[in-house]
């Protein structure tokens, strides 16, 4: 008899390109609407944000003092951002639609008996069967978008627009999204083949891309709650390790500051923000996916039919991710239960009723009723033990990780970071929580910023690991959450790290309950504030004459701060009231109390800026310029640089030493009768915020100097000015102080 | 050839199939019967290569059907519920099968479609539950498989269906030597379509057979005696004839025996009857009689 077949199926990859094509033209309608949607919108978004900005962009009167290069450079960047944004919405969440919609529409049929009866019955393999859909899948998600990509590049090219560094934008999104594809469109495709139904791949899938976030956020909060001196040692790309779609979208909210290649009118280069994954994460993601898909298509290899509408397949899995939601919800309740109640029996009650109802929940779900649930129950004991025991190490001090400190003849150097310290009415607790690092940087918005102070002298290494031991000495264990009445959030931050030689660090950062019997580590922060090292970092000790000369005296009238009246000193008035503050404060009889006070010495003129609060900085970045580099000099590029990149900012025009003000407590008698005094004659004096007081104040000056009435050499200041081009402020005082403080006195960089 | 080797098949703790062995020569339309849940629709899925074995084997021309592309594209596989994919028409379907069957015929798929009268374009889910039908068989056929597996074909199909569908399916076998497995409860259409017969039950085969020879092998009689019948007698009749049922109305007596037609009317002939009749059996009494004796209580069921 003569076959009447193929050779067709014998070739190699046969079944494979079949599977491909077919998948392609079966998903063909929802694939060209959303390759339309890439194709179209993308580069008509882009002309859009193009010709919207262009006028704005190219008329050089809006852009006085700005270089045509460094113009241009910004209206890139408008474009590039706004792009940005739309890629964020118009593309990410449609392409998320998209695959979602494919691996059902390719996927599905494994998830029904009649399904797998047609395609498992069909004379291909089930490997090429999975990759054939797989691969159209991917294909028809990826190519769209770097035709997408490519044709915005054409536009920005064809108006001349220059993104900021093409390859590393525009060419790294498109990566970026190509990457996230492939692992997003894996991740789904895991689930739904070790999943029986629909239902269970969309709740495994969806707890896993929540739970493990939450899971490793609750640990971290868990250890932080238990363990004094807790520092997170975990990554932020270690929570959407299994999460590829937060992964996906957290890329595009992580910048990457480059030099554009342009620069200012002053030298100094302009920057450019960039999106995308870090090199870490690029790997893990290209690792993990391919492993992913890997397993998958093994799985599948072995997946039997009869899976199809089985809750209960593949209850390896099933099991991981109860588990994973379980300990998740458990510890997360317990954790917020017992920071209300700031109660232990609430917390490890809720412990347990925390993750038995998560446990219930997922398997009736999972089960769709209460079958097998008795079944289920030892391996929830599994998870209660694994709860247990997690607590347990906590509670007995996480294997010794509270009371570890380094040898310190293997310590090469030790960062200290004391942000703020209160507790007694000491000099020292006076002047941390005064003195110590204070930075202001003008973004247009206002930030404290503290400088985390290095030590390589050996002592004064010693003398912080002192004050270490000193800290430990109040966490003697049992390590319990809750119950102790303190809020380990609000208290004094004392940060210490130590470098080892084998380029490790040890870090601890403690919210200490400090009181005023606490004497032996208010002894201990003496002794580091005594560090030489230390004092180079401080505002006070970095105290010069040029600080001196700029003092001015600000007196509170009410209770609110911005009923204060300013007083400007001569040089020698100045001299005067520091001295006699120094002699105060260096006295035993020095005693400061957390208050309103009504005397404040300035160092320097206030800015007037629209100043915001930008609490995020706040203990969250460091710095090792020493308050000498900063203080009354110009940053160099490098510094500024280094500061912008510290800071997370991306055009900080300015970096100004704080003009830091020192309050005259009550027991400063000496110090508040010579400002008593001194106020008494001088007079108030305020300073201009607008270029309306600014030609007012000019106007004023200009008549006064006319009639001769006023001599600023007489006033006794020293760099009298009248003009505010040269950007002097002036300042006047009634009818006796008219004088200026120049803006170079407070290191103003930009 | 269709060779099943002690296979088994197993759901989670339910023994779908226990060790069961026989084989399916090529050419001939077997049809395969059995009780709701003896596994007959477990042993397509298994010849169509969509279950794995959890014991013995299956082997199709010498090779093992599962993940076997080269034996699995001369097997077509029609289910109870044909599966169709969402929006498709029967040119969807065809598109499928003919880029996976490499015996795909357009030719043969126009035919059919024309001697079926199905509209091409028309949606399968707005199809009456027999053209649903009509169009999973036209596919089926068209990819001129080797060996079709069908699974209550004849539900929803009206009688001229039937009588088409019993000629296609003859005349491919007659024409390429088709071997055709059916498993359906209608026995009265297997009846005069099958040439072997295997009956499933709980799992395992109760027997299997060529038909012909089953019915011959298999008579119900009827018999008058004047007296009746001693306990004795009954116990002799037993022996001599493997009875598979017997019942006694007072002198009347019905009995089914695994015997030849002679033998039946001579055994009791030598009992001196008043009237006696002997008939071949039907192949659904063939059933049932063959399900009462491996413990299919048909009173209780039927009570």
């Amino acid at each position: 008899m003569t076959s009447t077949r193929s050779s067709r199926d014998e070739r190699k990859n046969g079944a494979f390109r079949r599977v491909f094509w077919w998948q392609m033209k079966n998903n063909r309608t929802f694939s060209v609407f959303f390759a339309l949607w890439v194709i179209v919108s993308m580069p008509m978004f882009t002309l859009g944000t193009i010709l919207g900005n262009q006028t704005y962009y190219t008329d050089m009167s809006n852009w006085e003092g700005y270089t045509a290069e460094a113009v241009a450079q910004f209206y890139g960047q408008a474009v590039y951002y706004s792009l940005l944004a739309f890629l964020r919405i118009g593309i990410f969440l449609v392409l998320m639609l998209y695959l979602v919609v494919i691996c059902c529409n390719s996927f599905g049929y494994m998830h029904t008996r009649r399904s797998v009866d047609l395609f498992h019955a069909l004379p291909i393999r089930r490997r090429p069967l999975l990759l054939g859909g797989y691969v159209a899948g991917l294909v028809t998600s990826i190519l769209p978008l770097a035709i997408g990509f490519g044709l915005c590049q054409a536009v920005c090219a064809a108006y001349s627009i220059q993104l900021p560094d093409p390859l590393r934008s525009l060419w790294a999104i498109f990566g970026c999204f190509a990457l996230m594809t492939f692992a997003c469109l894996t991740f789904m495709l895991f689930f739904m083949v070790t999943s029986g139904t629909l239902l269970d791949a969309a709740v495994s899938l969806t707890a896993t891309a929540a739970g493990w976030p939450l899971l490793w956020g609750v640990l971290n909060a868990t250890m932080k709650q238990f363990l004094p001196g807790y520092v997170s040692v975990i990554p932020s790309e270690f929570y959407t390790a299994l999460c590829p779609f937060g992964a996906f979208y957290e890329a595009f909210s992580t910048n990457y500051t480059i030099p554009t290649g342009a620069y200012y009118t002053d030298g100094s280069p302009i920057t450019a923000d960039l999106p995308g994954l870090g090199l870490v994460s690029i790997l893990w993601w290209a690792l993990f996916t391919v492993a992913l898909l890997l397993v998958t298509v093994w799985y599948y290899g072995r997946r039997k039919s009869e899976h199809a509408e089985n809750s209960f397949c593949a209850p390896v899995l099933r099991g991981a991710v109860r588990f994973l939601l379980s300990v998740a919800v458990g510890l997360g309740l317990a954790d917020i239960l017992g920071e209300m109640t700031d109660s232990n029996q609430v917390y490890f009650i809720s412990v347990l009723v925390g993750s038995l109802g998560a446990y219930i929940v997922i398997q009736v779900v999972w089960a769709r009723g209460f079958r097998r649930f008795w079944r289920a129950a030892p391996a929830y004991l599994l998870t209660l033990a694994a709860c247990v025991g997690f607590l347990y190490c906590l509670y007995t001090g996480g294997l010794g990780y509270v009371t570890r400190t380094p040898n310190m003849d293997n310590v090469t150097s030790v960062s200290f970071y004391l942000p703020g310290l209160a507790g007694d009415d000491s000099k020292e607790c006076y002047l941390a929580s005064h003195g110590v690092g204070a930075l202001d940087v003008s973004y247009g918005s206002y930030s404290w910023g503290y400088f985390q102070v290095e030590f390589t002298d050996a002592d004064e290494q010693n003398t912080v690991l002192a004050l270490h031991q000193e800290i430990l000495k109040k966490y003697p264990g049992p390590y319990l959450p809750f119950g102790d009445g303190t809020n380990q959030y609000s208290l004094t931050t004392i940060s210490v790290t130590y470098t080892l030689a084998n380029g490790s660090t040890l870090e601890r950062a403690y919210y200490v309950p400090l009181y005023e019997d606490d004497e032996a580590i208010f002894s201990a922060i003496a002794a580091v504030q005594k560090c030489d090292t230390f004092q180079l970092y401080d505002t006070f000790y970095s105290m010069t004459d040029e600080d001196i000369n700029g003092l001015y005296v600000s007196q509170y009238t009410s209770e609110y701060d911005y009923d204060a009246s300013n007083y400007e000193l001569t040089d020698e008035q100045k001299e005067q009231v520091w001295s006699t503050f120094l002699e105060e404060l260096d006295s035993a009889d020095f005693s400061y109390a957390e208050g309103h006070d009504d005397y404040i010495i300035q160092t320097a003129s206030e800015y007037a800026d629209d100043y915001a609060e930008l609490q995020s900085l706040a203990g969250e970045k460091t710095y090792s310029i020493t308050m000498n580099d900063l203080k009354y000099a110009d940053l160099n590029a490098e510094q500024q640089a280094l500061l912008v990149q510290l800071l997370g900012q991306t055009d900080a025009a300015t970096a100004t030493v704080c003009s830091y003000g020192f309050n005259v407590p009550e027991c400063c008698e000496k110090t508040r009768a010579l400002l008593d005094e001194l106020t008494e004659a001088n007079g108030d004096y305020y300073y201009y915020d607008d270029e309306e007081d600014y030609a007012a104040a000019a106007a004023v000056e200009s008549d006064v100097a006319a009639e001769g009435e006023t001599d600023p050499a007489d006033s006794g200041a020293a760099d009298a000015s009248t003009d505010p081009a040269d950007g002097s402020v002036p300042v006047e005082e009634g009818d006796a102080v008219v004088t200026t403080i120049d803006p170079a006195d407070v290191s103003a960089v930009g | 050839m269709i060779e099943i080797l002690d296979y088994t098949k197993r759901f989670d703790s339910v023994v779908a199939l226990n060790q069961i062995s026989f084989q399916i020569q090529e050419g001939c339309i077997f049809g395969l019967v059995g009780s709701n849940g003896a596994g007959k629709s477990t042993l397509l899925r298994s010849l169509c290569g969509v279950y794995a074995a959890d014991g013995g084997e299956i082997r199709i021309d010498g090779q093992s059907p599962y993940e076997n592309p080269r034996i699995k594209d001369q097997v077509v596989f029609v289910p109870d519920f044909p599966y169709y994919l969402p929006q498709a028409n029967l040119r969807t379907m065809a598109d499928l099968y003919r880029r996976v069957y490499s015996g795909w015929s357009k030719d043969e798929f126009q035919r059919l479609c024309s001697l079926f009268g199905l509209d091409q374009k028309m949606k399968l889910h707005n199809m009456s539950k027999g053209m649903q039908r009509q169009a999973a068989l036209i596919c089926a056929l068209a990819a001129q498989p080797k060996y079709l597996l069908l699974d209550e074909v004849f539900d929803g199909l009206d009688p001229v269906m039937r009588q088409l569908l019993k000629r296609i399916v003859s005349d491919q076998v007659a024409e390429r030597n088709m071997t055709v497995v059916i498993a359906s409860h209608n026995l009265r259409e297997l009846e005069d379509f099958c040439d072997h017969v295997g009956l499933i039950h709980q799992g395992g085969v109760v027997f299997e057979q060529e038909l012909d020879t089953l019915k011959l092998g298999i008579h119900k009689a009827q018999a008058v005696f004047q007296p009746p019948l001693e306990q004795q007698q009954i116990q002799w009749l037993r022996e001599q004839l493997n009875i598979v049922k017997l019942d006694t109305s007072g002198s009347m007596i019905s009995l089914v025996a695994r015997k030849d037609e002679e033998t039946v009317e001579q055994v009791l002939s030598e009992l001196h009857p008043v009237f006696s009749e002997t008939l071949p059996l039907s192949l659904e009494e063939v059933f049932i009689s063959e399900m009462e004796a491996v413990g299919y209580d048909l009173d209780k069921i039927l009570s």
